[in-house]
């Protein structure tokens, strides 16, 4: 039964916002150590997660499934080993950060939603 | 799980970094320093970074096994001499002059230490932006309620 408060979509909302915070992390991490000899440039694989639930057709809350850590592959890696791009991590870091704040807002406006059909429109 | 962690991570950046500027500035404060201490002309000095796995808060690891080593900062593990040979100028009236009439300068080359402090403050200022950016998310999550 879902709950008026934290209805599925709000908790969707919330995952989501987590989620994104996890991945600035990972990009702070790649941005940190731009300078650092050997170091290979981190991404959190959400996409593969996603197939996953639409291949297996399971959409519901599975608590195993969740965005794995891997190597960004796509990048090219430097004479002294390490594959962080400092523009293609900025670029990343500017729309992780959008999309973060579009998330909150998003809830936010479900919460003056839940606040109009609690005190009325007086 | 709190936004506060993740400028930790760009804290470790920024440390390094502002280390690695001091040790340019230093290269290039004694670009013509014949005499040190230990003897010599002055030799340049360069950072070794290496990743810093930041799972210190227990609570924190127990809750996000899967995502164990997602936190990586960084740190300056060592800061090495220059091996390079210094550089040889001619200066019979020099009062650190080998008996042929060399002077050893240090093996500081201005250019080198110009490109460093370019990339060194790049990186700063790309970490000062991760800063920013959880500045924001933090600020957006805290407006949700009201």
């Amino acid at each position: 039964m879902a709950n008026i408060v934290f209805d599925p979509t709000m908790q969707g909302l919330a995952d989501a916002m987590t989620l994104h915070q996890r991945r600035h992390e990972v990009l702070a991490s790649n941005l940190a150590n731009v300078e650092t000899p050997g170091f290979k440039a981190q991404e959190l694989d959400f996409k593969s997660a996603l197939q996953d639930a639409f291949d297996t057709g399971r959409l519901e809350d599975d608590p195993n499934r969740k965005p794995s850590l891997v190597e960004d592959a796509t990048a090219p890696v430097r004479a002294d080993g390490n594959s962080v791009d400092l523009d293609l991590q900025m670029a990343k870091l500017a729309t992780n950060g959008g999309r973060y704040v579009a998330l909150a807002k998003i809830l936010q406006l479900r919460m003056a939603l839940l606040r109009t059909a609690i005190e009325g429109t007086r | 799980m709190d936004i506060g962690g993740t400028f930790d991570i760009s804290a470790t950046g920024l440390r390094a970094e502002r280390l690695r500027l001091d040790t340019i500035a230093s290269n290039l404060a004694n670009a013509s320093t014949t005499r040190t201490p230990e003897g010599g002309p002055y030799k340049r000095r360069d950072v070794v970074f290496v990743t810093q796995a930041l799972e210190s808060d227990f609570a924190a690891t127990i809750e996000e096994m899967s995502e164990r080593g997602a936190r990586q900062g960084v740190k300056v593990s060592d800061v090495i001499e220059d091996t390079a040979p210094p550089r040889m100028v001619f200066d019979p009236g020099h009062p650190d002059a080998n008996p042929e009439g060399f002077v050893a300068y240090p093996n500081v080359n201005p250019v080198t230490e110009m490109v460093d402090l370019m990339t060194a403050t790049r990186a700063y200022e790309a970490n000062v932006q991760a800063v920013n950016a959880a500045k924001r998310m933090q600020d957006a999550a805290l407006s949700i309620g009201g």
